[in-house]
C-alpha cells in the first residue's frame, strides 16, 4: 500500500520535474522565430538605413526578371529615396522615387522626363513610430494561427557573434493558405507580376516601405507586364520556401532572402520549374541620408488624390 | 459453516455527521442475513463499504478471507450485488448488459448469461433496451447480474422497493430456493420487516448509524415475541440514546 | 491482466454503442472526401488541385486534431466518468472484481482507443481520396502523412487525460463537458494576449504533427515539447486516480 502511493508521488513529481525542466528550457531556448522578430523590431527601430535589394525569377533556370533596388529611408527626417531597376523581356527600365518637403516624387518607366508630384496629408508625411511594425494584436494573432510552424525555424550562432536564422518549408510543410495563394499568383500571368511585387516584400515581412513604394508605381506604370512568365496551368505547386536571415551582433538584419520555388506545366505540356529569389542587404543604420531631387526647371505633374486612392503609406 | 464475509470494527463519517460507527458481524454460508434499520439508518452505507464502493475510515473487511483493501479482485470474485437501486445501462440490451457484466469472470461458462436470464423470467426481453423495461424488470435484471458470477454471497440493497405483492413473493422464493439449493448466502437490507421476514435466518439491526443487534434468529428473538417487538425493543433499548425521540412511527 | 483487459472492452463497447462514436467516424470519413472534392471543384476553376491535393490528408489532420477529437474526447471523457456517476451505472463495475486503478486506467486506454480510430479512418479516408482524385504522391509524403497521424496521438493522449482530470471534479457530464471547452478555449485564446502561454499550454500542441513532416524541427525542439505533453500526462494520470479512488460512489 505505502509502496503504490510512493509511486504515484514519484511519477507525479518526475512530471513536474520533467514540466518544468523542458517548459523553461523551451522558454530560454533560441527559438529562430523569436530572434528574427527581435531583430526586425530593433532594425525598425533604426532611424534610417539603406536596403539594396535584388528580385530574381527564373524559370527553368533562365531568367526572366532581374529586378535592383536600393531605397534609402531616414525617420527622423521624414525622407526617402527608392531607386529601382527592372529588367525583363521588354528590357531594362529605372524607376526612381523620393519623399521630401511633405510630398513623395515618382519619376521612370516610360517617360523618364516627367515627374509625377504626389502632395501628402499631414497624418502622412511623418514617419510614425508604428508605420512599420504590424499592430501588436496583429502580430500575436498571426502567431497563434501560426502554431508550431514557427516553431520549425532554426538559429545559428555566426562565429561573428552574429546568428542566421533559417525557415525551411517543403512539401506537406508549406501551410495551405500559402500553398494556395502562391499557386494561384504563378497560375496567373495577370497576378504573377504584381506577385512579384509582393514576393519582395513578403520575404522581409513589415518592410512596408518598400512594397508600398513600389505598389504605387506600379499603378502608374501599367506597362509593366512584359514580363515571360509562363502560364502554368496544370499541376501548379509551391515546392519549397525558404527564408533566411542574417542578424550581426547588434540585433540589426544585415542580410535576409526569401526563395520559393514553383512547379508546374504549362497549356502546351512544357514542365516549369519557377525559382522565386528575393534577398536585401541593409546598411548604413543611423547613418543613411536619402537622396533628394531638384524639381526646378523639370516637367511636374501632380497627382489629383480621389477619395478612393489608397494612402500611400497604410 | 463457512464464514464468507468479515466485518471488523468498520466506521464511515460523512461531512454530515451521518454514517457507520464500529459495525462488526459475520455472514456465513447459507445464511439468509436481514438488514433492517429505518431510513437513514446507515444501510446503504454500510453496504457501500462492504463492496468497496466507499473506503471506510477505519476498520477491516474480509470476503472468502481476503482483505477488501489488499485484495479487491479476489474478495469479489464471487460475490453479487445490487446496491441503491437497480440500475443498468439504458442504451444495451438486458442480454448486453449481462455480457458487460461476464467479462470480469473469465472461468464463467457461456451458457450462463442464458441461465440468469431464464432464472430472472427475463428470457423474453433479453434482447430489447433496458431503457424500455419496467421498474420490477430492472430489478430483475440487476438480480440476474448479480447471479451472473455464481456468486456464493449476494449483497441486495431493498431489494423490494417498488414490488408488487406478487413480484415481492416471486423474489423471497427466489432467495429462499438459491439458498437451500445452491448454498448462496444473502445479505439483504430493507427497512420494512415484513418484506423479509418469512426467510430470514439471521437479522442484523442497524440504528443511527450503530449495530444495535446482530445474532442467529431463533437465538435473538425470543419465542414469544414477533419480530416487530423485537426491532422496536432493540431500537429503544440501544445505546443511551434520548428515548423522546425515538417513537415507533417511525418504523413505516 | 484479465480484469484491465474486460474493462477495456467494455469501455470501448460503451463508447461504440454510442451514436456520438459513430457519428465523429462518420464526420472523420466525411471531412478529407468534402475537402477532396471542394478541392477538385476549386481545382478546376483554378487550377489549384496540385497544390492543394496533397495537402487533404494535412488539412484533415489539423481539423480532425484541433477541433473534431478534442470536443469528442471531451465528451466521450465526461460521459464515462461523472455521466456513469450520475447515471449511477459506475458502480456496476465497481462491484466487480477489478481494481479501481484498473478500471481506470480501461478508461483511459478506451478514450486513446477511441481517438486512434478516429485518426485513422481519417487517415485512410484522405488516403484514399487522394489517391482516387489526384496524381499519385511521391513516397515522401506518404510517410510524412503516416508520421503525422501517428505522432499526433501524443497531444491528444495529454488533452484526453486533462480532460478527465477536470472529469474528477463533477458528478455531472454536462457541467464536466462545459468546463472542458471553457478550459480548452480559453487556453487556444489565451497565446493570443501572452504568447509564453503557448509553452506551457498543454493544448497548445494539438497541431504537434507539424513539428514532424518533411525537414521537420530540431531535437531539441521535438524533445521539449514531447516532455511537455508526456508531463502534463503523468501528473493529469496519476492525480485522476488518485481521486477516483477515493470516490465514494
Amino acid at each position: 500500500m505505502n509502496q503504490k502511493w510512493i509511486k504515484r508521488g514519484a511519477v507525479f513529481g518526475i512530471g513536474a520535474a520533467l514540466l518544468l525542466g523542458s517548459g523553461l528550457s523551451a522558454m530560454a531556448g533560441t527559438s529562430g522565430y523569436e530572434t528574427y522578430k527581435t531583430a526586425i523590431k530593433q532594425t525598425h527601430a533604426a532611424s534610417s538605413l539603406t536596403n539594396q535589394g535584388r528580385i530574381v525569377v527564373t524559370d527553368n533556370g533562365k531568367t526572366i526578371v532581374n529586378a535592383k533596388l536600393e531605397v534609402k529611408l531616414n525617420k527622423e527626417k521624414d525622407t526617402l529615396s527608392a531607386n529601382i531597376e527592372l529588367t525583363g523581356a521588354s528590357g531594362t527600365q529605372t524607376f526612381q522615387a523620393y519623399k521630401q518637403d511633405g510630398k513623395m516624387v515618382f519619376v521612370g518607366g516610360d517617360d523618364t522626363d516627367t515627374y509625377h508630384v504626389l502632395p501628402l496629408a499631414e497624418d502622412e508625411q511623418r514617419f510614425g513610430d508604428g508605420d512599420f511594425d504590424p499592430p501588436q494584436h496583429a502580430e500575436q494573432l498571426m502567431e497563434a494561427l501560426l502554431g508550431n510552424i514557427k516553431d520549425l525555424a532554426t538559429v545559428q550562432e555566426l562565429p561573428s557573434g552574429g546568428k542566421q536564422t533559417t525557415l525551411h518549408l517543403s512539401g506537406s510543410q508549406i501551410p495551405a493558405i500559402v500553398q494556395a495563394a502562391g499557386s494561384l499568383a504563378a497560375g496567373h500571368m495577370a497576378a504573377a507580376d504584381k506577385m512579384m511585387a509582393e514576393g519582395g516584400q513578403g520575404a522581409q515581412q513589415g518592410h512596408g516601405m518598400m512594397g508600398s513604394s513600389s505598389n504605387a508605381m506600379m499603378s502608374m506604370h501599367p506597362s509593366l507586364k512584359d514580363f515571360d512568365l509562363p502560364a502554368l496551368t496544370k499541376d501548379v505547386k509551391v515546392e519549397d520556401i525558404r527564408l533566411d536571415a542574417d542578424i550581426n551582433k547588434d540585433q540589426l538584419v544585415e542580410h535576409q532572402q526569401g526563395q520559393m520555388i514553383v512547379r508546374g506545366t504549362d497549356e502546351a505540356g512544357q514542365a516549369h520549374e519557377v525559382v522565386i529569389k528575393a534577398s536585401f542587404d541593409l546598411s548604413g543604420f543611423g547613418q543613411t541620408t536619402p537622396d533628394t531631387v531638384d524639381l526646378t526647371g523639370k516637367q511636374v505633374v501632380t497627382i489629383e488624390r480621389s477619395e478612393h486612392m489608397p494612402h500611400g503609406h497604410r | 459453516m463457512e464464514t464468507l464475509l468479515e466485518v471488523q470494527g468498520v466506521s464511515k463519517r460523512f461531512g454530515n455527521g451521518r454514517g457507520i460507527g464500529q459495525v462488526s458481524f459475520d455472514v456465513k454460508a447459507g445464511d439468509i442475513v436481514g438488514l433492517f434499520g429505518q431510513n437513514g439508518a446507515g444501510k446503504t452505507t454500510l453496504l457501500k463499504t462492504i463492496t468497496g464502493l466507499c473506503r471506510p475510515d477505519e476498520g477491516r473487511i474480509r470476503m472468502f478471507g481476503c482483505d477488501l483493501n489488499t485484495h479487491y479482485e479476489q474478495a469479489m470474485s464471487r460475490v453479487g450485488c445490487v446496491i441503491e437501486a437497480a440500475d443498468a445501462y439504458d442504451y444495451m440490451t438486458g442480454k448486453r448488459n449481462l455480457r458487460q457484466a461476464a467479462r470480469y469472470y473469465p472461468g464463467l461458462p457461456a451458457s450462463r448469461i442464458e441461465e440468469v436470464l431464464e432464472m430472472t423470467g427475463l428470457a423474453s426481453y433479453q434482447n430489447e433496451r433496458a431503457k424500455h423495461y419496467s421498474l420490477g424488470m430492472k430489478q430483475r435484471l440487476a438480480l440476474a447480474a448479480a447471479l451472473l458470477p455464481e456468486p456464493r454471497l449476494v449483497i441486495l440493497d431493498e431489494p423490494t422497493n417498488g414490488l408488487d405483492i406478487e413480484g415481492m413473493v416471486e423474489l423471497r422464493q427466489t432467495i429462499a430456493r438459491l439458498a437451500r439449493e445452491e448454498g448462496i448466502a444473502f445479505l439483504i437490507s430493507s427497512h420494512m420487516l415484513s418484506h423479509l421476514e418469512p426467510i430470514v435466518t439471521s437479522i442484523g439491526i442497524l440504528h443511527r448509524g450503530e449495530l444495535v443487534r446482530f445474532g442467529r434468529r431463533f437465538e435473538l428473538v425470543p419465542p414469544d415475541m414477533t419480530l416487530e417487538d423485537y426491532y422496536l425493543d432493540a431500537i429503544q433499548s440501544g445505546k443511551g440514546e434520548d428515548l423522546h425521540e425515538r417513537t415507533a412511527g417511525k418504523l413505516a | 491482466m484479465n480484469a484491465l483487459l474486460a474493462s477495456w472492452r467494455n469501455e470501448v463497447e460503451k463508447l461504440w454503442l454510442r451514436k456520438r462514436t459513430k457519428a465523429v467516424l462518420a464526420l472523420a470519413v466525411l471531412i478529407p472526401v468534402m475537402f477532396t472534392l471542394g478541392i477538385g471543384f476549386l481545382g478546376r476553376a483554378l487550377g489549384l488541385s496540385a497544390a492543394l491535393g496533397r495537402q487533404v490528408s494535412l488539412i484533415t489532420l489539423n481539423v480532425v486534431t484541433g477541433f473534431l477529437l478534442p470536443l469528442y474526447l471531451f465528451m466521450a471523457a465526461a460521459d464515462l466518468f461523472p455521466g456513469e456517476t450520475s447515471a449511477r451505472t459506475m458502480k456496476l463495475m465497481l462491484v466487480r472484481p477489478v481494481t479501481r486503478a484498473k478500471l481506470f486506467a480501461a478508461k483511459v486506454l478506451a478514450l486513446g482507443t477511441a481517438a486512434a480510430a478516429i485518426l485513422a479512418a481519417a487517415g485512410i479516408a484522405s488516403a484514399v481520396s487522394g489517391l482516387l482524385s489526384f496524381s499519385a504522391s511521391p513516397v515522401h509524403e506518404w510517410t510524412d502523412s503516416l508520421i503525422a497521424y501517428t505522432v499526433s496521438i501524443v497531444p491528444l493522449a495529454a488533452l484526453s487525460l486533462i480532460a478527465v482530470w477536470i472529469a474528477m471534479f463533477f458528478a455531472n457530464s454536462a457541467a464536466a463537458l462545459g468546463s472542458m471547452i471553457l478550459v480548452y478555449a480559453a487556453a487556444k485564446l489565451l497565446p493570443v494576449m501572452f504568447p509564453a502561454f503557448a509553452i506551457w499550454s498543454p493544448f497548445s500542441y494539438t497541431d504537434w504533427h507539424t513539428l514532424w513532416v518533411g525537414a521537420g524541427a530540431g531535437t531539441d525542439k521535438l524533445l521539449q515539447s514531447f516532455f511537455i505533453l508526456i508531463a502534463y500526462s503523468m501528473m493529469a494520470y496519476v492525480s485522476s486516480v488518485t481521486r477516483f479512488e477515493r470516490k465514494s460512489y
